[in-house]
């Protein structure tokens, strides 16, 4: 990896943990509910680098932004680790197939990061009674991730990346 | 309009399946003759018949993970008044009165399920 390279993912890194962390400031009027939007930086990374390098990003975010927050290793950071993965799997998946635009793939991974921390919640409880929330869960996931396709989508269309970092 | 028909498609199946699961849900709601029954991870630490009780909210503190939670239950209904947990998601659910909702406190691993004291006419003993 060259260091051009390593000095765009750090930056691509960087930004996502600071939007991880300020989301939590923005107020949604609906309790627990956040925006996602460090979902925006894995998608960029998902069209515009390599498995490889789009994965580390999510990793090393969800690590980091843990220590910042000092919950690592705890209940809401497995969570959050498990969101991640499954939100990944699938939205590489569907970036991969193009049967989707950014939009629709938005929306799949914020449903699956969902999903994925329902299966812990389930796990944890010994009970599917979280199950409750799938529905609502999946209509407002619907809206953020439209928010954020539409991000991601206009990211891309105007090649960002390569504007800022490889000119 | 073209470009985003497979993703128009994927909105609207969420939002309807979403839709019909909440409908069904609501359908089959009870709102009478309620019974709290709160559990910790699968075992049950306390059972409140909400129907016995008045309009006067009566507390009630059970213990979590993290430490005390404190319940505040009246005639048909039961909110988390104050949880030790870093969210307070489980508090500002407010007060639920139907079967069809629940609380969850995750951290605490504490959640509240309402059941009705209703017996089912149509059973066949």
């Amino acid at each position: 990896m060259s260091i051009k390279k390593i000095c765009i993912i750090s930056s691509l890194l960087a930004i996502a943990i600071v939007l991880n962390i300020i989301e939590s400031s923005i107020p949604m009027f609906i309790p627990g509910v956040k925006l996602g939007l460090a979902n925006i930086v894995v998608l960029i990374m998902l069209y515009e680098f390599n498995l490889k390098e789009a994965f580390l990003v999510m990793i090393l975010r969800i690590i980091l932004v843990g220590l910042l927050r000092g919950n690592i290793f705890q209940l809401q950071w497995f969570m959050s680790l498990s969101g991640g993965i499954l939100s990944f799997i699938i939205m590489l998946l569907f970036s991969k197939i193009k049967f989707f635009s950014p939009i629709g793939v938005s929306i799949l991974g914020a449903i699956f990061h969902c999903i994925g921390q329902i299966i812990i919640a389930i796990i944890m409880l010994s009970t599917a009674v979280v199950i409750y929330y799938l529905p609502f869960i999946a209509i407002l996931s619907t809206l953020t991730g439209i928010l954020n396709g539409i991000i991601v989508k206009t990211y891309l269309k105007h090649s960002i990346t390569k504007k800022i970092f490889i000119k | 309009m073209k470009k985003y028909r497979n993703d128009i498609i994927l909105i609207v199946s969420i939002l309807i399946i979403s839709l019909i699961v909440l409908l069904v849900i609501n359908l089959n709601k009870k709102n009478d003759n309620l019974k709290a029954i709160i559990y910790y991870k699968d075992e049950i630490v306390l059972t409140i018949d909400l129907s016995t009780l008045g309009e006067n909210e009566k507390e009630y503190i059970i213990n979590g993970d993290l430490g005390i939670i404190k319940l505040g239950a009246k005639y048909n209904s039961i909110r988390v008044i104050e949880s030790t947990c870093l969210n307070h998601t489980c508090e500002h659910q407010n007060y639920i009165s139907n079967t069809a909702s629940v609380i969850v406190c995750l951290p605490n691993l504490i959640y509240i399920k309402l059941v009705s004291n209703n017996i089912d006419l149509d059973v066949v003993i």
